[in-house]
């Protein structure tokens, strides 16, 4: 990208193209005599230079929202039974393998939760860096080490010219992250997946991690999905967010708009639910029961079971997103009933 | 009052051991520290929480004051007696009056055994109600922890991990303890049913006058619960005070940095500029002085030489620093 391209998009604000666009996905796990519904009918666009959060409890589907961008999930067990997802104009879903390949690392990239799973133990840390590099663009081996000791400097690895070929259990998991990071930018992808890239880490290092990607997107305008169980993380990095339950987007906003006005019980409940540190006294609300199973899902919408405001209707109205304010998307048929409960 | 439970100098320390080419070499066998000295009272009906990091050494402290680990230096009174001095028949008594809560539900409960077999061995154990009311006591721990009667046939696989945390609780509470140390007891659960769980921890705080040692990295969990909280930092505890002094006045540089690394709701998409650099040293290579001067952003010749004292701030607060204010 030039510079001026990327200064019109800055100035251009709200009006960026959009990047990627998931239209209607629906992916299903076949386990056996059952179906497994881990994302159903989720449709998300979002805009070039944007860091879109995507919060939900374990199972609600964040992961394999992810993992279906890339196309990372098995088959079988996964199928995609419906839906587009398209990137930079191509249908990422109607590739062919070997084309998809040439988009990951390169065009997109991802950072997993794990750190110390997501490197290969018996092999240095420069040279997995780099290995995308060496296979995309034919570099030499000189010069490979060279790019790994600047993207290493670049992610704050200290004296990486020395480290540059160190294992990963060397490393503590905050640096090893780092090196995952490093592996992610190598390739200047337009987008970048972070699945729960602090959940490992300490609070100390994750403060030092979220740094480190929000520089590092400042500085190239790259595209950034923030996956996390963690409000308070999404709060203060993203600009939009997501709130997903049961396979399902709930709830997507702009973040101040979603934490000060949520416009779906299940958002509002996880709010209330959540002690703050700064907050007031008071005993937290829990939301009462458990989230459905998702090979047996209810009728209607799926929070129902568990939600203060249901209805009747509810078990039977067509759950939909639909815009409730500006640039706010709620996916409850009662949105306007719970504007201005939070206060 | 008298506190329920004393920890006195407490240091607790694994020895690494030495493969065959380290002792052919000479190489001394290396010690980690994770403990190192450790000062703490509980009063009764108190909750008093423990942070850190990952190797601040709060799980090894948990784990001492029950018996767990043997420690190296120092005293666990409970109740007036010491405890840690290996004496069987002590320990089993303190089991009647401390009992432990563990991270992990799964892992924490045998696979293999039901839920009333669970709870049932700890009742038999301690002979807590005569044989013919065990049953009946097991309906009543399960209520008690918010879980109805038929979940007693059911084995671990089959709860969720919500429930495996109540059957872990249950099991604890089956002794009528007066204290529980609750070792992440809610880390591994999504938020919404962590509430649930926290909330019942406050009932039953309230309803048989427990005290807890409640040990977490989260720091909005612990001053949620906890009337007092120890920091810890590299096996010491740095900062301690009560909730209001640690979370709104902290005095030592670590706890400040760590309150401030807290990402917070209520706040919007901002520029971040990490507040601590660098990484917590090996507790295999403790540094002289104060254990936090390679991080810290006060540091001075002083904290590279000598043991910060302990300061008072107030007559509930100190702060083992050489600056404070």
């Amino acid at each position: 990208m030039t510079t001026t391209e990327r200064q019109t998009i800055q100035t251009s604000g709200e009006t960026r193209p959009p990047i990627l666009e998931i239209e209607d996905l629906v992916v299903e796990f076949h386990q056996g005599s059952k179906v497994v519904r881990a994302a159903n009918h989720v449709s998300l666009s979002i805009r070039q230079g944007e860091t879109v959060g995507i919060v939900g409890e374990s199972g609600s589907g964040k992961s394999v929202l992810c993992r279906s961008i890339l196309r990372l999930l098995p088959s079988p067990p996964s199928f995609v039974k419906s839906g587009r997802i398209s990137f930079a104009g191509r249908d990422l879903l109607s590739l062919p393998e070997s084309e998809m390949q040439k988009i990951r690392g390169a065009d997109i990239a991802m950072i997993f939760q794990n750190p110390m799973n997501a490197l290969n133990p018996v092999w240095p840390i420069g040279d997995q860096i780099t290995e995308g590099e060496r296979v995309h663009r034919h570099i030499g081996a000189r010069a490979a080490r060279e790019c790994a000791v600047e993207l290493l400097k670049r992610v704050g690895i200290p004296s990486p010219e020395m480290r540059v070929d160190e294992y990963p259990h060397q490393w503590s998991g905050g640096m090893v992250q780092r090196a995952v990071i490093a592996m992610a930018i190598v390739g200047g992808p337009k987008l970048i997946l972070a699945d729960e890239p602090t959940t490992a880490l300490d609070v100390t290092i994750q403060d030092q991690i979220l740094a480190l990607l929000m520089d590092l997107q400042e500085a190239t305008g790259t595209t950034l999905i923030l996956v996390s169980h963690d409000m308070a993380v999404v709060a203060e990095t993203c600009d939009r967010v997501a709130v997903m339950y049961a396979g399902r987007i709930m709830e997507l906003a702009p973040t101040e708009e979603v934490f000060a006005r949520p416009r779906h019980p299940y958002s509002l409940g996880l709010l209330r639910s959540i002690p703050r540190i700064d907050g007031k006294d008071q005993r937290l609300e829990p939301i009462p029961g458990q989230p459905p199973s998702l090979s047996d899902l209810p009728p209607g919408c799926p929070f129902m079971p568990r939600c203060r405001f249901a209805s009747s209707e509810c078990g039977t109205a067509e759950i939909v997103l639909r815009e409730v304010a500006k640039d706010h998307f709620s996916a409850c048929i009662k949105a306007d009933d719970i504007a201005g409960m939070m206060s | 009052m008298e506190p329920l439970l004393s920890v006195r100098g407490l240091t607790v320390e694994f020895p690494r051991r030495r493969s065959i080419a380290d002792v052919v070499r000479g190489q001394k066998a290396m010690t980690a520290r994770a403990v190192d000295g450790v000062d703490l009272d509980v009063y009764p009906k108190e909750t008093v929480g423990l942070v850190g990091e990952s190797g601040s050494g709060k799980t090894t402290l948990g784990r001492a004051i029950l018996g767990l680990y043997k420690p190296s230096a120092g005293q666990v009174l409970f109740g007036g007696q010491d405890v840690s001095n290996g004496d069987a028949a002590a320990r089993q008594k303190l089991h009647r009056n401390l009992q432990m809560v563990f991270q992990n539900p799964y892992s924490s409960l045998n696979p293999r055994m039901t839920v009333a077999q669970t709870i049932d061995e700890a009742l038999r154990f301690h002979r807590i109600v005569p044989a013919q009311d065990v049953p009946a006591e097991i309906d009543r721990l399960l209520g008690l922890v918010g879980l109805t009667p038929e979940m007693a046939g059911r084995y671990p696989q089959a709860l969720s991990g919500g429930q495996c945390q109540r059957v872990g609780l249950a099991r604890a509470m089956s002794v009528r303890p007066g204290m529980l140390v609750l070792d992440e007891a809610v880390a591994a659960l999504d938020v919404s049913i962590q509430a649930q769980v926290l909330n019942l921890l406050l009932d039953l705080r309230e309803a048989y006058g427990l005290s807890m040692i409640f040990i977490a990295h989260e720091l909005s969990v612990v001053r949620h619960i906890s009337h007092r909280v120890a920091v810890m930092y590299l096996g010491k505890i740095v900062e301690v005070g009560r909730r209001e002094e640690i979370f709104d006045r902290p005095k030592h540089p670590y706890t400040q940095s760590l309150l401030a690394a807290v990402p917070r709701l209520g706040t919007t998409k901002r520029k971040r500029q990490a507040v601590l650099q660098g990484e917590v040293p090996s507790p295999y290579n403790i540094p002289p002085g104060c254990h936090f001067q390679t991080r810290c952003p006060r540091v001075q010749a002083i904290c590279r030489t000598a043991v910060p004292p302990s300061i008072a701030v107030s007559s509930t607060q100190r702060a083992d620093c050489h600056f404070v204010t």
